[in-house]
């Protein structure tokens, strides 16, 4: 019924996971500490996919400027 | 009489690139996310915030997905002496009481099953119900609200209750994916590339601006103060009850946070007769919300002195924009066709700067969708790219390449030097508001005998263009003070068994 569908930007591979069953609060710690390193680590990265999605913009558009006008 | 004809002109060229207001909004979004790195919402603070979670489910005959939603909730990592069931069955008819004395039976003291008798009222009501026995005892530090056909994944509690961890925050929702996959069509893959625009791109942006439109529906995780706050109850004057919701808090000068990583699956309508519904419904609660709120827009400097941004003039752009969009582009459509019939070229000229700033608009937001949710993206591409319709994408296409194209128009006598007005071309300069129209044409012909055209007239006016003329139908519905009526989406639980 549920899934580990996390979505969002691409992160790199993560730390093991423990089962879903493993509910003691230690391992949820860790797993929050691991978890939430990825999404900071996703978070950087959206902001250097950005400029590269903004330089291959330009890119087309000068581009189009000098050859496709 | 020359002096008068210039200045209507100008007029018409100003006008005619407000129709490119809503997208360059959107693109300023986009640009926002990158920096949301800078607004340190993912700080380890103490490894796991685990208040305990009380989550509220409003259902109104939801039998046949009760039992996973609720089997899946308790099997979240999250500790399990900290996370009660709340079930409100809004007086279904269906056999909702039994699955939940069952459930109830199976989990003693962890799932709650309370009954409304007289229902109907609408969810916010049913909420109220839930909320005033989650309130009554001191145990639930905080209260998840959620739908009950969505499903959670496994880490989306814990990394929506981290932000709790933060005194100033208030709610935190999570982002709501469309659910359907394999199972779906290609109105399902519509809003699947929809959300990750207008949930996981634009509420990353609110982040960013320090606002956040609206605590979705059906993932929103409040504190226990800022439900006190509130009075313990949610709005029921609105079809947006959540965005009241939203909006209270932050003017209550709580913080609302969007966790892109805290991801739930929902299921979305399949047909546009039911999504037409729903959005009519979200439309109209916007609207509401607008008036409602009139005093708050665009008083930047006092709103921050009282602790929100809802009042800033980006996050005022941002909302009306939107609202605006049918007016926007029928506008835009009627200068750029008083401009073909008064000064050719000058229509021409124009039309074209306002569609290369359409297709630059179209390919950053396009680009920028499949880096933030890339699987979604995979599974949405095609209606990603046909997403502002055929006809639409096929101007792009001829505006990206001018030179390929432009001796063929003029070859097919589409740009005529004399000054002859071709239809075609009128079509297409008008096409921004032509497409409203076709668009709930394709959601009138969905309830008839010749439904097989609805996805194909969809798919040539665009799902934006159905978005637009459904703001319309807001319009006119708020104006003559229709009724407001819950409609509550039809549901059939396939998300869930498709886990």
């Amino acid at each position: 019924m549920t899934n580990d569908d996390t979505g969002g930007a691409p992160r790199p591979p993560g730390p093991a996971r423990p089962a879903p069953g493993d509910r003691t609060p230690e391992a949820l710690a860790r797993r929050a500490r691991d978890l939430t390193r990825e999404d900071r680590r996703a978070d950087r990265r959206l902001l250097w996919w950005e400029l590269l999605v903004l330089l291959i913009i330009a890119g087309l558009l000068v581009a189009r400027w000098h050859w496709l006008l | 009489m020359h002096t008068l004809k210039e200045i209507l002109h100008t007029v018409a060229e100003v006008i005619v690139f407000l129709g490119a207001v809503p997208l360059v909004t959107a693109v300023l979004q986009f640009l926002l996310i990158g920096l949301q790195r800078f607004r340190h919402l993912y700080e380890d603070r103490d490894g796991a915030h685990l208040p305990r979670t009380a989550v509220l489910i409003p259902a109104w005959n939801e039998a046949p997905v009760l039992t996973a939603s609720v089997e899946g909730l308790l099997a979240l990592r999250y500790p399990p002496d900290r996370l009660r069931v709340v079930v409100v069955d809004d007086a279904s008819t269906d056999p909702t009481p039994e699955v939940m004395r069952e459930l109830a039976r199976r989990h003693p003291g962890r799932v709650v099953h309370l009954r409304r008798e007289h229902g109907g009222q609408g969810k916010a009501h049913t909420l109220n119900h839930g909320l005033e026995h989650v309130l009554r005892d001191d145990w639930a530090e905080a209260v998840l609200v959620m739908d009950a056909d969505v499903v959670f994944d496994h880490d989306a509690l814990w990394r929506m209750t981290r932000h709790l961890a933060d005194p100033g925050v208030g709610a935190v929702t999570a982002y709501i994916k469309e659910g359907s996959g394999r199972q779906g069509n290609s109105l399902t893959r519509y809003i699947a590339y929809e959300y990750i625009t207008a949930q996981a791109a634009a509420r990353r942006a609110q982040n960013v601006l320090g606002v956040v439109a609206c605590l979705a529906g059906g993932a929103q995780l409040h504190t226990r103060a800022n439900l006190e706050a509130l009075g313990g109850r949610f709005d029921t004057t609105t079809l947006a009850e959540d965005t009241v919701t939203t909006f209270e808090t932050q003017l209550a000068g709580r913080r609302v946070v969007f966790d892109g990583y805290a991801t739930v699956l929902a299921e979305e309508p399949g047909e546009l007769t039911g999504l037409w519904k729903q959005r009519l419904r979200w439309a109209r609660g916007n609207l509401q919300v607008t008036r409602r709120y009139k005093g708050v827009w665009f008083r930047g400097r006092t709103a921050r002195g009282e602790g929100h941004r809802l009042g800033s003039f980006l996050f005022g752009l941002i909302w009306f924009s939107l609202l605006a969009t049918p007016v926007l582009l029928i506008a835009c459509s009627a200068s750029l066709v008083l401009l073909y019939f008064t000064d050719h070229d000058r229509a021409w000229t124009l039309f074209h700067y306002l569609w290369v700033t359409n297709l630059v608009c179209y390919l950053l937001i396009t680009l920028m969708a499949a880096v933030i949710d890339p699987r979604t993206f995979r599974r949405s591409w095609f209606e990603a790219l046909i997403y502002p319709g055929l006809v639409a994408t096929v101007i792009l296409v001829v505006t990206a390449l001018p030179g390929v194209f432009t001796p063929l128009l003029d070859r097919a006598g589409l740009l005529p030097s004399d000054g002859s007005v071709h239809p075609v071309m009128l079509a297409v300069y008008a096409w921004l508001t032509l497409s409203m129209p076709l668009a709930w044409i394709a959601k009138l012909l969905a309830g008839t005998r010749l439904r097989r055209l609805a996805p194909p007239l969809l798919h040539l006016a665009g799902y934006g263009s159905l978005l637009a003329a459904c703001l319309v139908a807001a319009y006119v519905e708020e104006k003559r003070n229709a009724e407001l009526t819950w409609d509550k989406t039809e549901k059939t639980g396939k998300v869930a068994a498709g886990q």
